[in-house]
């Protein structure tokens, strides 16, 4: 009995994880250009479906996959900033989002047209089904910690790389105050460019992680949105490891719903949300700065 | 003296007029001339009209753009279904309540979400429309997951044969429409539009106008909570059934909404209402494009929010703008639909 | 030093900036030569910010040339500027209130212009950032924030220092020291502009000065030789 518990509370925490390295790549998107990229759960499922190609086709593993898949997706993104997102940024809050929003339906709506309305998944070649046993009769299984470690070790590095490199002290200045970066001669529109390329590098890596874990279809990206989004929000808006938290609580919430009803899984979740929001409305940690 | 530009936008206001009344003279005939069909597309029309004014109000004027709009149209069919199916009200009476109750669920939706800012209060009420989706689909009496149809008594409360059906539903959607439209028109040119105004471009300064900001923004949530509520309802008596899916549809009440305000005009009154005509047409005639008629709308709209973000009402300034050797000191359209009291 | 038929280091010729309909600079001529400080001064909403966030390269006149060391640097952007040897202590300082204070000096060497400005120096030249060099920007005293953006601007190694109004909201003492640096600076080769709306303390430390008024140069020339009435009557636009 007990130990369905901890098995259960484990499976949670390592949803999480999945759910931290959705929101990582929206997170650092807002922070550091005050965009709500909207398409975000649609380019994950789209690096997904390039995921599928690069196995299927080109007979990769998941893993060599990924090592293919994440300097494609870090040029689509910076592509993507160049072509369309600079264009928009100084037209005040809506006009942006707006075009995030067209763009994902746009993906969406490509990807069934590619791809047919189908669910897909990633084959891994037995790693999905594979458990560890922790003892005590506590089983886990492979994957979900895996994702989890990766999780971990993503927002490791990204908060290495905001709060200890010099790109990062960059990122932050510019995220601070453009108009002073660009005073001093700091290229923001690179630093925007980069920003938005290593979001979806994260992605790409979340994009594979889904597709092994479970089924995706073209119609997959706003649930993926929304599941990053109250990651963000839960943990904190501009604060990494808060991301992380929020995932943990955002899965673990869901698998609670789910011992109840399927359908209650993703509501759980919301309501979670929508509760932390009440009693915590900035979230449960602060945007990181110095002492 | 009048200006040219003052003489010409005055000409051209006298003119939009009288078209204004022709065609209302034409609104209110046309059921006696027009097909059956003729009614139910333009019904769907005045249906969209009304959505988009409603978007166009929350996000080109109050900055408060929403994602979810889904909600209050899901919650006025499911309030009309309950009141008026199960608690046995008699449906003019329950249609004539589901605004109440969409203002009532209004407000318990803002304290929720009023703390996210921008774009996090859109994917705020996102995410609040698909929970009490997936709540609505758990409801008893509701048919669950699959939904349920009204049943005849209720079906046929406004009209038993399908042309006078027809024809009812035909004028309450006008009827709201135009109630719509012209109450943005008259709220813009308000107090409380321009304080609107202010408080989109600086939170502090709506307190010029003599209006409590606080109180504003959730008034005007509540307010849109009523009038989508209403049109789900109506949409409810259209389509003859509710269920989770199509009541609570985030493509038929969110994104194609969004699209046609975009594409009409964010702020400005008359955006929605040619908006929604070009989505009706381009719908109609690419029709069986499927999925590419959402790709090519998806486009457009990235287009006109990257060379023009005031739609097809900023084109046709320009180009009036254009055609006229006159230097104008004004935009014409939005100079009609935006006129600030001086 | 150049002499009179030497390329000035920075020369303005005609420069006019307008922000959508409002013309804020006209056909403004400005020169600094090297290794001179020059004062630009005007009341407020002269045009001074403008014109010197122009010549670091934030937004485009419209009509006009800024040429550094002959260079055309008008359309170039601020980043392409700044490595070229311009460097900005902006108005109200500007830090970054999420980086330290040490990290909001790095930050000025992004830039990448080889030179002899290295963290031990500025610390020796500022040796009250030490204790706080890892405090945030905002939490710090004022003086201690436009010691900073000093540093900040020193970091990129620049040729031309571009100060706007570097006294705003200090202590007399504070500002003393500043303007006491300013002659070690030249003689390291850095030109210096000033902006300032106080005059008397611009017109003391520099060789030359400018004044704007609504957008135009309305008096211009060496301190000693102009009569503190011209300066007023130029300033405010009386008389
Ligand atoms: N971003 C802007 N947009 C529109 N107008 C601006 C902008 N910046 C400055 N102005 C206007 O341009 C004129 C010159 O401003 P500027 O800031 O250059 O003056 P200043 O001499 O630096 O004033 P201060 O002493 O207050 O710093 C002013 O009338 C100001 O209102
Ligand atoms: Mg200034």
């Amino acid at each position: 009995m007990v130990t369905g518990w901890i098995e259960l509370l484990l499976q949670g925490v390592l949803l999480g994880g999945l759910y931290a390295l959705f929101g990582v790549g929206l997170s650092l998107v807002f922070g550091v250009m005050r965009l709500v990229n909207i398409a975000h759960g649609d380019l994950i499922v789209l690096m997904a479906y390039v995921g599928l190609l690069l196995t299927d086709k080109l007979g990769l593993g998941p893993f060599t996959a990924l090592l293919v898949l994440i300097p494609l997706s870090c040029a689509f993104g910076f592509a993507l900033q160049a072509a369309l997102f600079e264009r928009i940024l100084n037209a005040g809050p809506l006009a942006p989002l707006l075009v995030a929003f067209g763009l994902a339906v746009v993906i969406q709506n490509s990807l069934l047209v590619g791809f047919g309305a189908d669910s897909q998944k990633l084959t891994a070649g037995g790693i999905e089904v594979a458990s560890l046993s922790l003892g005590s009769g506590i089983d886990v299984g492979v994957l979900p910690l895996l994702t989890f470690a990766i999780a971990v070790i993503t927002i490791g590095a990204l908060q290495l790389l905001v709060y200890r490199s010099s790109f990062g002290r960059l990122l932050r200045a510019v995220s601070d105050d453009r108009q002073a970066a660009d005073l001093l001669g700091v290229n923001t529109r690179t630093i925007y460019r980069i920003a938005m390329a290593i979001s979806m590098g994260v992605t790409a890596i979340a994009a594979i992680m889904m597709a092994m874990r479970a089924n995706f279809a073209p119609s997959s990206g706003p649930t993926q949105l929304i599941f990053a989004f109250e990651a963000v929000v839960i943990g904190g808006l501009g604060n990494l490891w808060g991301t992380l938290a929020g995932g943990i609580i955002l899965g673990v919430a869901q698998i609670a719903g789910a011992q109840i009803d399927a359908a209650w899984q993703v509501l759980f979740g919301h309501l979670a949300f929508l509760g932390l929001l009440a009693v915590r409305p900035n979230g449960l940690l602060q945007r990181m700065a110095p002492e | 003296m009048m200006s040219a530009s003052d003489r010409l936008s005055h000409v051209l206001r006298t003119s939009i007029i009288a078209v204004a009344i022709a065609a209302l003279a034409l609104v209110v005939m046309w059921p006696m001339v027009g097909s059956l069909n003729s009614l139910r597309y333009l019904a769907e029309l005045f249906v969209l009209i009304g959505l988009a004014q409603m978007w166009n109000l929350l996000s080109g004027y109050a900055g408060m753009a929403t994602v979810g709009q889904h909600l209050f149209v899901g919650v006025g069919a499911y309030s009309f279904y309950g009141l008026a199916v199960l608690a046995g009200w008699p449906a003019p009476l329950a249609l004539l309540c589901t605004p109440v109750l969409g203002a009532m669920s209004a407000l318990p939706a803002f304290a929720m979400i009023v703390r996210l800012r921008t774009a996090y209060f859109a994917i705020g009420t996102w995410v609040l429309a698909e929970s009490v989706k997936i709540i609505a689909a758990k409801l008893p009496g509701f048919g669950h997951g699959l939904g349920a149809s009204l049943p005849v008594p209720v079906a046929t409360a406004f009209g038993s044969s399908s042309a006078t059906r027809l024809t009812a539903i035909f004028y309450l959607t006008f009827i709201t429409a135009t109630g719509l439209t012209l109450g943005m028109a008259v709220l813009m040119r308000s107090r409380i539009g321009l304080a609107l105004r202010a408080l989109r471009d600086q939170e502090s300064a709506a307190h010029v106008f003599g209006i409590n900001s606080r109180r504003l923004r959730p008034m005007i949530f509540a307010g849109v909570g009523a009038a989508l509520a209403l049109l789900g309802a109506l949409t409810t008596l259209q389509r003859l059934r509710i269920s989770p899916d199509t009541s609570f549809s985030l493509l038929d009440y969110t994104v194609n909404i969004i699209f046609i305000v975009i594409i009409g005009g964010i702020g400005s009154t008359a955006g929605p209402v040619i908006g929604a005509v070009i989505f009706i047409v381009l719908r109609e005639s690419l029709a069986n494009l499927g999925p590419i008629y959402l790709i090519i709308l998806g486009l457009v709209a990235i287009a006109m929010m990257l060379f023009e973000p005031k739609g097809v009402v900023g084109l046709i300034d320009r180009l009036a703008r254009l055609s006229l050797t006159i230097p104008f000191r004004r935009p014409i359209l939005s100079s009609l639909s935006n006129r600030k009291r001086t | 030093m150049t002499g009179p038929q030497g390329t000035p280091l920075l020369s303005i010729e005609g420069l006019s900036l307008w922000y959508g309909a409002v013309q804020a600079l006209w056909h403004i001529d400005l020169r600094i030569d090297e290794g001179e400080c020059v004062a630009v001064i005007g009341a407020n909403g002269a045009g001074k910010s403008s014109l010197v966030n122009a010549i670091a390269g934030v937004g485009r006149p419209r009509s006009g040339r800024i040429r550094l060391a002959g260079l055309d640097i008008e359309s170039l952007q601020p980043s392409r500027v700044s490595a070229l040897g311009i460097a900005i202590v902006p108005e109200r300082r500007r830090l970054f209130p999420s980086l330290s204070i040490e990290e909001n000096i790095l930050v000025g060497a992004q830039v990448g212009r080889p030179g002899p400005w290295t963290l031990k120096k500025i610390y020796d030249l500022f040796p009250e950032l030490v204790p706080i060099r890892s405090l945030g920007g905002h939490l710090v005293s004022g003086g201690q924030q436009q010691m900073a953006a000093i540093a900040r601007a020193l970091m990129a190694n620049p040729r031309l220092l571009l100060c706007d109004e570097i006294s705003l909201g200090l202590a007399p003492i504070i500002v003393a020291r500043f303007y006491s640096m300013f002659p070690a600076l030249r003689a390291s080769g850095i030109s210096i502009l000033v902006v300032e709306q106080e005059t008397r303390r611009a017109l003391g430390a520099c060789d030359r000065f400018y004044c704007l008024l609504d957008g135009k140069v309305s008096l211009s020339g060496r301190p000693l030789e102009v009569t503190e009435d011209a300066v007023n009557q130029s300033y405010f636009g009386i008389g």
